[in-house]
Order: C-alpha cells, then structure tokens, then sequence
C-alpha cells in the first residue's frame, strides 16, 4: 500500500524536534482608544471616513429612516434589496419604502438561488443590512451572516447601506470575536469584516472607490 | 508561470535599462513604505506589536503537526472536506476533479501566491476549464501573461496604456480610455455577469485557526467576497504553513498584515469562513473544500535554519524596503515570490541551484527583517544558502561551486593558514601580479579576476613587501 498524501505529509512534519517553546514577549496594550460612547462613535466616524466611507448618527429610528430618504433620494435609488435581520425589521422598511415610492426587495423571501442572484446584481440599486457589531478602531462593521443576513446583500448592490444601534458599536475586535468564537454553536458559516467601500489601487497605483463591490458605504448610527 | 530565476542577472539589467520601469522604481516602494510607517504609527508600541506577531509565527511554525491536525479536525466538525496534497500536481489534480465532477465550465479566482506557485490556472485552462482572475491585477497580468510584479500590487508597474490596449483586444473595454477607474470598471463590468452565474470559486488563505477551523481571506476589492459567496462550491488553498493557533492570534495578525501590507488600519474586506452555509442560508457555498498544500515544504520544516522562512505572511513590507528591488523590480525574481521574501522562498523550494544569484543579490542591509512583522532574518538566510551552496547540500538542491572555484578557496585557506605559506605565496604572487597588470595574455588566465580587472587598473607593486625591506634596512644598519 502506498501512504495517502496526508500520511506522508506528517510522518515528515513529526520528524521536527518538539517546539521548544520560548514564552511570548508580554502583550502590549495594541492601540489607545477612548470607551464612553460618545468617545466610540467620534472615533468610529473619524475612522471609516478616512476609508472613504460615509457616517452618519441618527438620534432614534424615525430619524434613521428620514436619513435613509435623504441617502436615497441623492443617490437615485429605486429599489433596494434588505436584508432580515432584527435592524431591517425593526426600522418596517417595507413601509417606509412603500412611503417613499421605493420599491423593497427581500432577501429572505426568495426560494430560488438564481432568482435572488438575479435581483441582488441586476435590480438592488442599494443593499440595506444591519451588523451584529462596529468597531471604533478602525471603523469597522462586522455581519454574521446566517439565514436572516445573506451574504450578497451587503456585496451585490452599488450601494450598501448600514444601520445599527449605538451599544453594538465596541472598541476592538476582541471583544465580541472571541466570546462568539468560543462554543461552535455560536460561529456563523461566515464573518464579514467591513472597513470601507470596495477600492483598488491596481492600476498605475491610483487609488480608485468602487471597485467589484459597492461604490459607496452608509453606516448609520442610531441612538 | 514559467521559471525563469535562473535568468536574474539578464532580466534585471533589462529591467534597469527600462526608463518606465525605473521612473515606477523610484516612487513605488518609497511611497508604500511610506504607508506602511504611517499605519503602523497606530500601534501605541509598533516594535512591540510586531515582535509579539513574530512570537505568534515562530510558536505556530513550532507547533505545526499539531496545530495541523487541530485544524483538520476543526475543519472536518464543521462541514468543510480537507485534502492534503503533497505537491503542486496533486493539488491540481484534485482542483481539477472537483470541476469535473460538478460539471464546472468556469471558476473565478481570489488573489492567491500559492495557486501562482502551483500554476493552477494553466493547468486549469488545458483541462477545457475557464479561468477569470478576478483581483484587478492580477487579471491585468493574466491577460498579459505576466509574472507578479508585486506580491501585494502584482500588475502595479504595468502603464495605463497597455491596460487599455489589452482591454479592447479582449473585449473588456469598448471605448478607449486611459482614466483607470474607468479602466476598473470596465473590468468590474466585465466580471459581474462571471460572478453572478458561478458555480465554482477558488481562493487562497491568508490564515487559518487552530482552534476554530475557520479560514480567513483580506481583501480591498470585494472579488474574494464574491468568489465565496456567490458559487456552489468553494475552493480554498492554502500551504500548510498558513495556520495559527487561535482567533486571538489571528486578530493580532491581521491588524500586523493590513497595516504592513497597504498601511490600513483593515483592508475594506475580512472574510472569516467556518463551514459551508447552513441549509436554511440562501448564499454561500454549499461545499466548502480546503486543500492543503505541502510542495516541498515540510521537508524544510525539518532543517531548523531554515523555519523562519515559514513565519511569513505575504504582506510586501521587505519588498519595499529592498534596495535591490528598487533597482531590479519583481521580474527578476524569475517566479511567484520576489524581493527579500522570494529570495528566501523560491531558492527553498526551487533549489539553490537554480536560484545562485537570487541568495547572492544582496547588499546584506538588514532593511528587510527591520520591518518584517513576523520576525524573518533574510539576510542570515542568505548567507545560510551561501554557505549550503558550497558545502554541496543536496537537499537543498546544491550541485556545490565549480571545481576551479573551489581550488582556489582551497588555495587560499592554505595560504593564510600559517605565517610561512602566507609570506611565500606573496613572494610568488608579486611578479605574477605585476605582470597580470601589464599583460592581457595573463589576464585572461586568471579569469575569476578577469571581468573584476577590466574596470580597474592597479598600481604595479614593488618587488618587495615592508617586511623584507625592513630586514634588509635593519640588516644595513648592523653592518
Ligand atoms: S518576509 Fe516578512 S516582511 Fe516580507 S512579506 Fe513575509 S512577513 Fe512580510
């Protein structure tokens, strides 16, 4: 019998001396942010608006949905595609749209893959999500994507807008990542880590918004 | 990709006769290691922060059977296959029957250094199976069949105008123009429709944890996003030595890598992938295949010199850094990896002797560990390759020095091993230099020192050496 490749691969790599383990250096504070919320969403604004993204507090939901008129009214959108987590079906988007004139897509209510692929790249002029977290370090929205957050919502649309309330804003990654990390249950299939629009440099080393993903970035802070 | 770090010398000197290439040179590096400082600023401690990450690679690559199997197990619990390929044909083998098997006509394709390494895509597309680059540069360079210019901005170097011409020559681009986010739209025109109807994605990994199975990708313009997202499938390759112990550690690396890489604080997308979708979720891959790539490595792993080699995250920093790579650019390196980092690599899994010039093009400057955020030593490296590819190190792939080279280093440690062989080989050498200078003939025989010769004159030298005329002035003065 030959060895399969996984057999042969570790009979080499236990041939390596046990790690002979030097303790860590002591981990440093990494990066000095300010904790009262105040604090938190100053540095989160300053933050993603130096990644070219677009932030905005809203004082309460009424407010946040007068915000989302004003973005759709200047940025001419006429459909957008929502996702359903507890944001979106908190803010009655569908209400508003029907209000507004604009017409709502949902992303949960599709049963065909290609149906909704469909709408998400060739009708959503916009994406609206919540996020399960911010980040005021770098400015940064995080998604756990599940069956209420679909993946191409925040991704497809030219345009992705995103709401959240206030508490949910956090300094670092740590400290919501690793509590989510730790009982397997918990991890969703996948984490999106948001910091921006999308943008290249690739050419002639011009930096250039917009590049597969969407063009422009809304956050939406509320409360 | 064609190997061609045999051709170091040849590509570099071309690259230094091209004034575009040498204007680019000139801003480049300096412009991103501009960045790079800038991001790092962030950090309240930037040397602490990155010699904690060096910990965090040295105790991985120290740990790897176990942090391997770790993963595996990780992997396989939520739902992921693992396949493990003990080289580049293998690994491709498998890719390939997966598209077979799922009756795939096209894949797009994440940025990723070890699919470049396998040359995944040609063997791909000879197999009737479409390949679409998707990174913005990296597309530029497939279409133009290219090597990476860049590990981080691999067609950065290429002018707007061959962009442009490529582009209407394939059909991407229907009006002419010069403007590159035109340029970028076109392209993300172009691969919409590609990602929108994917039924097959391939990415690399930039990490992957221990202790969750959970695989991570970094990227700015969101075709990594789509690569995963949008398909049935999910292919994602990573060699072996791309794990970390646990989602802390991998935390603390990415804020290293994006600051390192582009000076961001984050790149606009971390993905962080644990399992194919659940049923009840629209999008997102329904198989999730992870390939594991050895090729070469973990017999390496097992030469203790060499494990730092292991530590590298693939962020550019000691690319721009390199005063040689500001003269010669990323050609020169002949293959996927260039700069400081390509010259630890590609001799490690090419060979050294395939590689002689890339260990020996050196200015032994230490740039390039000074800010390498996972604590390689390149420059010790390189005198390791050196003296490896001397002793004849056949694991390494040495065929050791030529044999008159060696006579003469033999020659030489015979000559200034003791007083008397060192004053009488002098004494023999005098004349022989002084006629060498004079006489071309001469010359020519000594050939090592031939081309050396050819740009210098040297003084004639006096028959006798300081210490035999003071013999002989003291030897008068007893008189
Ligand atoms: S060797 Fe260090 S500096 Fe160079 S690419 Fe790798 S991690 Fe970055």
């Amino acid at each position: 019998m030959t060895m399969s490749a996984r057999e042969e691969i570790f009979k080499q790599l236990n041939q390596m001396d046990p790690p002979d383990l030097k303790p860590r250096p002591p981990e440093i504070p990494q990066i000095d942010l300010p904790d009262d919320i105040d604090g938190r969403i100053e540095t989160f604004i300053a933050e993603l608006t130096a990644k070219a993204g677009v932030a905005h507090r809203a004082e309460n939901e009424e407010a946040a949905r007068e915000l989302l008129t004003e973005i759709v009214a200047a940025e001419q959108i006429k459909t957008i595609m929502i996702a359903g987590d507890d944001t979106t079906s908190s803010l009655n988007l569908k209400g508003w749209g029907e209000k507004e004139g604009v017409s709502v897509l949902e992303a949960v209510g599709y049963d065909d893959k290609n149906d909704y692929r469909r709408a998400a790249f060739e009708e959503a002029d916009a994406g609206i999500t919540g996020v399960d977290f911010a980040f005021s370090e770098s400015g940064t929205l995080a998604i756990h994507h599940n069956s209420e957050n679909a993946r191409l919502v925040s991704l497809a649309p030219p345009i992705h807008i995103a709401i959240f309330p206030a508490e949910r804003l956090c300094r670092y990654y740590e400290e919501v990542v690793l509590p989510a990390y730790t009982e397997q249950e918990g991890i969703p299939s996948q984490m999106t880590f948001i910091t921006g629009p999308s943008m290249t440099a690739d050419i002639a080393a011009t930096p250039t918004i917009g590049m597969h993903g969407p063009k422009k970035l809304f956050a939406i802070i509320v409360g | 990709m064609e190997i061609k770090t045999e051709q170091f010398v040849e590509i570099g000197k071309r690259e230094m006769n091209d004034p575009q290439a040498q204007t680019f040179l000139k801003i480049l590096p300096e412009v991103l290691g501009v960045m790079r400082e800038v991001g790092m600023a962030s950090y309240t401690d930037p040397k602490g922060a990155s010699k904690y990450g060096a910990s965090i690679r040295r105790e991985a690559v120290a740990r790897l059977p176990e942090l391997l199997e770790q993963l595996e197990s990780n992997l396989v619990a939520n739902g992921t296959r693992v396949i493990w390929a003990r080289d580049a044909e293998e690994a491709n083998k498998a890719i390939l029957k997966i598209a077979h098997d799922n009756d795939i006509k096209y894949v797009t394709k994440g940025k990723s250094m070890v699919t470049e390494e396998m040359n995944t895509n040609d063997m791909l597309i000879k197999n009737g199976i479409e390949v679409f680059e998707s990174d913005l540069g990296e597309l530029i360079i497939q279409l133009l069949e290219r090597p990476p210019f860049h590990i981080v901005g691999p067609a950065i170097n290429v002018p707007v105008e061959e962009v442009r011409d490529i582009f209407l020559e394939k059909g991407i681009l229907t009006e002419p123009t010069l403007d590159p986010t035109e340029l970028g739209y076109a392209a993300r025109m172009f691969l919409r429709e590609k990602f929108q109807h994917l039924e097959m994605g391939i990415t690399g990994i930039n990490m992957a944890v221990a202790e969750t199975g959970t695989i991570i990708n970094v990227e700015n313009e969101g075709n990594i996003r789509f690569t995963k997202s949008s398909p049935r499938i999910q292919v994602s390759v990573m060699s072996l030595e791309k794990v970390v112990p646990t989602m802390k550690d991998a935390l603390y690396m990415l804020r290293l890598l994006c600051r390192n890489c582009t000076g961001q604080k984050l790149g606009s997308y971390i993905t962080f992938d644990t399992g194919p979708k659940k049923e009840d979720e629209i999008d997102g891959p329904e198989e999730l295949i992870v390939v594991i790539v050895d090729n070469g490595r973990s017999k390496q792993l097992l030469n203790p010199e060499l494990r730092e080699a292991f530590h590298c995250i693939r962020c550019g920093a000691c690319l721009n850094r390199c005063p040689v790579y500001a003269k010669v650019g990323g050609y020169a390196y002949g293959w996927a990896y260039s700069g400081p980092i390509g010259q630890v690599l590609n001799p490690m899994l090419l060979g050294l002797n395939r590689t002689q010039d890339l260990y020996r093009a050196s200015t032994d400057c230490g740039r390039c560990k000074e800010v390498c955020p996972s604590g390689v030593n390149h420059p010790r490296i390189f005198r390791y390759y050196r003296q490896q590819d001397v002793e004849g190190n056949k694991d390494l792939g040495s065929v050791k020095r030529p044999w008159s080279e060696r006579q003469s280093f033999k020659a030489w440690q015979w000559a200034v091993q003791s007083r008397k062989n060192w004053d009488r080989s002098i004494r023999m050498m005098r004349p022989l230099l002084n006629k060498g200078i004079s006489s071309p003939g001469l010359r020519r025989w000594v050939k090592p020192l031939n081309s050396w010769m050819k740009s210098r004159n040297l003084r004639s030298v006096p028959g006798k050496t300081f210490h035999e005329r003071w013999k002989d002035l003291e030897k008068e003065q007893s008189q």
